[in-house]
Parts: C-alpha cells; structure tokens; sequence
C-alpha cells in the first residue's frame, strides 16, 4: 500500500440482522463506519412482516453504530411487491424523522439490467432526495 | 387456457389461468407471464412492466377474493397495423367494502393526472399505515406506465391494465 491510500475496512458479519425465509435471504455487514446489506431473492407478500421487523432492526443498528451511511444493494432481488417496497418507504420516513445530525445516508445499489429495480429505486431516491441515492451496476 | 393467431389482426395471443387464492401461486404467474411477454416484445422494458402489473393486480385480486377463486387473462391485441397492446385483467369475487376502497381509489387516480406524483403522495400518506394502502394499483399506473380502469358486474370485480409495446 502506498502513501497516503487508506485500508478499507474488512466488513464484518452481523449474524442477528441476517436471515433467509420466504425465497428472500438477507446479508447484513459492517464495515467502518458503514453498513452493507445484500438482499437476493423475491421480496414479496409472505416476507413483508419480517422484511419490516428486519429494516427496524437495522435502523437501530445503524443509529447505535453511528453508522454514515447504509448500502442497500438490491441487484440481485428478482422482484419486490408494493407492500415490501412500503416497508422501505416506512424505514425511509423513520430515518427522515431523525434530527439532520443523527441521519444517515442510504445508497440502493440496483442491477441496470433489471428495469423494475431502476423504476422503483428511483421511486425511493424522490422520496428522500437529501439522503438517498442509487448506484447502477451496468 | 391458451391461444395464439397471428394471423388474427384484433388479438394476437392470449394466455387465461384460473386458480384458487395461494399467495405463492403469484409469483409463479408473473414468472409465466414474464415468459410469455418476452416472447412476444422487443424490449426488456414492457417485459418487465407487464410482469410488474400482473404482480400487483394478481395480488389484489387473491388477497380480496371473496370466495378463493381469481382468475387472469393476459393478451397482446394488435388494434391497427402499427400499433401493438399488452392487456392485462383480473377478476374475484368482492365485498361492498373492498369494491368501495378501489372505486374510492380510483376516483383519487382520476382527479390526480400525474401518476408518479400521486404515487409519490401515497407513499408518504401511507408510510406507516398497516394493511391495504393502494400502493400497488398506484405502482401498476406509475412504474409500470400502464393504463388502469375497472368494472363490477354480480359482485365480481375486474381490473384492467394496459400500455403499448413493440412486438416481435
């Protein structure tokens, strides 16, 4: 490593913020002062209960790791219903409630080549221009 | 049931499936409509629009069932030599109260011209709300750019959505 380039931060497992249930599997890690979270699978009606228990839960995490910021990727999510996209529009609202100091950023990674991802992560980016934004894998 | 003339100039192929309400059954019409669709356009795009809205209304129409039966039929009409339509309908029985939520819903969608503004809206209004919100119908108008109407007839209620697409 060369002068003036920093390590980053090898990402370290949450095993309590990790699950897989209803064809959804859900990957949390922290790196720094980041959190990374990998969802795969469909995000549909039998899972939106645990999927709002689960963004709750995270949002705790990321509020008692003084996280700056939140890496949602979701390119490997082969659809989400209306009814899990309000769970993230709910952990959208909660984050917003929070004063400006104690926010933290959220960045959607979403797969280019899957058009409903680009369609409705920008949906979630309107909803919270300030804080959130997307990262298209081409 | 399914159907396919292309030589027909009006319909061009349809694919109609009946079943009792099983949540997991929706994704695999969507998955079956996907397949269907993607061999029947040019683009990715109204492939994944199309699937998007049979989702949503799929849903609906299983969730509000009133007697566990729903029934889809998905179609490509052809309505003149240069233009091509993806139809989608669904129908389940309904009660007064489910059929007075979406008739309620759909005059907001009627006084409410910009989709995406509306579903913007009901993001917000609903962001805490538990149960129905009408996030998906409002999704279906908004993402998947598709047009929306409905009918009731006996109790049953029929929902529709349709955009136009290039087909192969």
């Amino acid at each position: 490593m060369g002068d003036g380039e920093v390590a980053e931060a090898r990402p370290v497992r949450i095993d309590e913020l990790c699950f897989e249930q209803h064809g959804l599997s859900v990957e949390t890690s922290r790196a720094s002062d980041r959190l990374e979270v990998r969802l795969s699978g469909v995000a549909e009606m039998a899972i939106r209960d645990r999927l709002t228990r689960y963004l709750a839960s995270l949002h705790e995490q990321a509020g008692a790791a003084g996280a700056s910021q939140v890496v949602m990727d979701l390119s490997k999510l082969e659809f989400m219903n209306a009814a899990c996209l309000r769970s993230f529009v709910s952990w959208i609202q909660r984050l917003l409630e929070l004063p400006r100091g104690e926010q933290y950023d959220i960045c959607f990674r979403s797969d280019g080549q899957v058009p409903w991802q680009r369609r409705s992560m920008n949906a979630l980016r309107c909803f919270a221009t300030d804080l959130i934004t997307v990262e298209t894998e081409i | 049931m399914l159907g396919v003339n292309l030589s027909d100039n009006e319909k061009v192929a349809y694919v109609e499936v009946s079943f009792r309400p099983n949540v997991e059954l929706i994704s695999v019409v969507r998955r079956f409509v996907s397949d269907f669709y993607a061999r029947m356009f040019k683009d990715a795009d109204a492939t994944s629009r199309v699937a998007l809205a049979t989702h949503e209304l799929l849903e609906n129409a299983v969730r509000y069932s009133d007697d566990g039966e729903t029934r889809i039929r998905v179609e490509v009409l052809n309505p003149d030599p240069k233009s091509q339509v993806a139809a989608i309908r669904t129908w389940n029985l309904a009660t007064p109260d489910h059929v007075a939520a979406v008739k309620s819903l759909f005059q907001e969608m009627t006084s409410n011209t910009d989709p995406f503004h509306h579903y913007q809206a009901l993001m917000r209004r609903t962001a805490k709300v538990v149960g129905g919100s009408g996030l998906g119908l409002a999704r279906v108008r908004a993402e998947a750019e598709m047009e929306l109407t409905y009918e009731v007839h006996d109790g049953v209620l029929s929902v529709a959505a349709k955009t136009r697409a290039e087909v192969i």
